[in-house]
């Protein structure tokens, strides 16, 4: 495991902003932490990065713990944070180049390549669209090479053009642990091997997509008969043995329970 | 190998400030163009040509045959040799005094009026004033020979001289209107003292027996004053509100939240900021000194102990910067914070005028002052070429503590 994370809790005055969070992530996966604003995702992450100090509970990155040795955390890891901003008045190329010696680390035209940012690599940061500053943050994340990178929130505010380019680079990442928060379902649905689900400072599911619409969500079986008729179901099986019974054809059609529906369950 | 992976760090973020600083317009105006307006404007405002302006109405006319009054050879004269003097700068105006005066009141007028009869009275008086020191001589000459002179010469001096005890002398009159608190005003009439006299030694055809030797050597001009001050109170601006807008806009905006998860330590950060602030006070330096010498002859340069203050100048107020910029995370209350410790921190210290100008109260809270020691001490070492060595470890001892606060305050991460 790349990430191991036991009853982390974090207390800001009267708030208690993560209660009791376990959770695993394993290397090479990418994970999507998903839930409302405010449900605690940014504190996590930033414990995670070495930013935030735990209140209590135990947290290990790439084997060191999150109190004691963040220092090498904070240097050894790829951080794209919320709203990411760099120097306004340089270039693409000079920012992501900055960042790249910060580490010694990868080759500047590599990384705009990576992101997709040839053409814009002469253009300062504050000229650049949201998607574009975005991409520049995710090579600014990528310059010291790192296995573990953390996309705090990478889309937010994007148009859906701009999202889903983004989402293009978040994929060319495979290969690399990528843990990013969002509340986009979607963005989770398309890009994460596992989803955690964070609901006031409190992990309620975590697993794959595809387990958590089997553990939390219902098969739903769309029978249009004279009337319409919806029957929530359990198993294909019921399914058969429903249609079975019909006593002429229908026509009929099988939903399967999307992400958003367990999430606004969950959430609910 | 991680000593030079640091000193590489902080010379790429410093090259990064140094970058965005330039391509900044109002960046570049504030810490460059302004000062050297400044400078310029009121160099060129104060520095002066040592003259005085002095009106002169001339009423002593004459009528020509052509029924034209025109002035008197005389008073002509007169006002040519004043105006040949370094000393005041003649104006010739028409009209009555009270007229010129009422309308030029809202100036300050100071006016010289030669009344009729000038030329006349002169001549008069001159005549006499020579015959006196002419029967002087021949008294003298009667005191000691008039056994050998004869009685009939002796009768004709006699009543010569008895001619002259009752002849009245005219007297030359010139009239000097200047405000009652104008303070330049005595100064002029003692030139105009001086050159009475001189005008009257010649008309006796006497010559002025002293010998003043001329000795030429460039005195300090305001812009001898105004560069160090200049200097020193733009090095503070740029740190104290500079710095205060960056460290508070860079914290706002997350930039240092994102630099924290990087290799850089918010130390690395913090000499960056320092190479940075010490680069553009070296530029301004540079600047001011090449303006100052091209534009008011100002020959001085920067020896080590002035570039040892320039130096503790930059890291002080660079100190002082951070610590306001993390005080306040909206940049616009930060700039208005450090707006309001800058300025009146410029305006107090002596920057723009001397500080025996200043009532004594101020005087005493500008002994408070970080920038009243760097102006001064500047000023000393660059100008006067003193010894500015007790400035210098005020502002080391300043620049030490403020940097470790300012590193202090500067809010990396929690």
């Amino acid at each position: 495991m790349i990430i191991e994370v036991k009853n982390l809790v974090k207390v800001y005055g009267n708030t208690k902003a993560l209660d009791r969070v376990t959770l695993e992530v394993k290397t090479d996966e990418i994970f999507a932490i998903l839930g409302p604003n405010g449900a605690g995702k940014t504190t996590l992450i930033e414990i995670l990065e070495g930013l935030r100090i735990p209140t209590s509970g135990e947290a290990k990155v790439l084997g060191f713990d999150v109190i004691k040795d963040r220092d090498k955390i904070r240097r050894k890891v790829g951080v794209l944070p919320q709203d990411f901003a760099a120097f306004d008045r340089l270039t693409v190329e000079e920012n992501i180049s900055l960042f790249s010696s910060l580490y010694n680390g990868l080759d500047v035209s590599e990384l705009i390549t990576l992101v997709g940012l040839e053409q814009w690599k002469k253009v300062r940061f504050q000229e650049l669209s949201g998607g574009l500053k975005q991409r520049v943050g995710i090579a600014c994340a990528l310059a010291g090479n790192p296995d573990l990178v953390f996309l705090d929130e990478p889309t937010t505010g994007l148009d859906p053009i701009a999202r889903r380019e983004t989402w293009e680079v978040i994929e060319n990442l495979r290969g690399k642990t990528v843990v990013l928060t969002t509340h986009y379902m979607e963005e989770a649905e398309k890009l994460a091997d596992r989803v955690a689900i964070i609901v006031s400072g409190r992990i309620v599911a975590c697993d794959s997509v595809e387990e958590l619409k089997r553990k939390f969500g219902k098969l739903r079986l769309v029978v249009h008969g004279e009337t319409r008729r919806e029957l929530e179901v359990e198993s294909f099986e019921e399914i058969y043995r429903i249609l079975q019974s019909l006593d002429k054809p229908y026509s009929f059609e099988i939903v399967t329970p999307t992400l958003e529906e367990i999430y606004v369950k969950l959430v609910s | 190998m991680k000593a030079v992976m640091k000193a590489v760090r902080i010379i790429n973020i410093s090259l990064a400030l140094f970058k965005g600083w330039m391509r900044s317009r109002s960046g570049v105006f504030f810490s460059f163009m302004f000062p050297v307006m400044l400078l310029l404007i009121f160099g060129v405002i104060f520095q002066g040509g040592g003259e005085y302006d002095l009106y002169i109405i001339n009423m002593d006319k004459k009528n020509e045959k052509n029924g034209i009054n025109e002035p008197t050879n005389l008073s002509k004269a007169f006002i040519d040799a004043l105006n040949s003097t370094s000393a005041i700068n003649v104006i010739v105006v028409n009209g009555t005094p009270q007229d010129f005066i009422q309308e030029n009141s809202f100036g300050r007028i100071r006016l010289l009026v030669i009344p009729p009869g000038f030329e006349e009275n002169f001549t008069k008086a001159i005549a006499i004033e020579r015959m006196k020191s002419m029967f002087s001589t021949v008294e003298y000459i009667i005191g000691n020979y008039s056994a050998r002179i004869p009685e009939d010469a002796l009768k004709e001096m006699e009543k010569g001289r008895v001619w002259l005890e009752r002849t009245e002398r005219p007297e030359v009159r010139l009239v000097y209107y200047a405000e009652k608190d104008d303070a330049v005003a005595p100064i002029i009439a003692g030139v105009l003292h001086a050159f009475t006299a001189s005008f009257t030694l010649k008309g006796v055809g006497a010559e002025n027996i002293f010998q003043m030797e001329m000795v030429n050597y460039r005195g300090l001009k305001p812009a001898d004053y105004y560069m160090p001050g200049y200097i020193s109170a733009f090095i503070m601006t740029n740190g104290v509100i500079g710095l205060t807008s960056t460290v508070s806009d860079m914290r706002r905006r997350g930039i240092f939240k994102r630099l924290a998860t990087t290799p850089l330590e918010k130390s690395e950060w913090v000499a960056a900021n320092v190479i940075h602030q010490s680069l553009l006070a070296i530029m301004l330096t540079f600047v001011m000194l090449i303006v100052a010498r091209l534009a008011f002859s100002v020959e001085a340069f920067p020896n080590p102990f002035s570039w040892l203050l320039i130096f503790e100048g930059a890291v002080l107020f660079s100190g002082i910067g951070m610590i306001l910029g993390s005080l306040f995370r909206d940049v616009e209350a930060a700039t208005a914070i450090a707006n309001a410790i800058a300025f009146p921190m410029m305006f107090l210290s002596g920057t723009f005028w001397s500080l025996e100008m200043m009532p004594e109260y101020l005087q005493t809270i500008a002994k408070l002052i970080p920038l009243t020691y760097f102006s001064e001490g500047l000023r000393t070492a660059m100008i006067t070429g003193g010894d500015a060595s007790f400035n210098a470890i005020i502002l080391g001892v300043l620049a030490v503590v403020f940097l470790a606060l300012g590193s202090y305050a500067v809010k990396w991460y929690e």
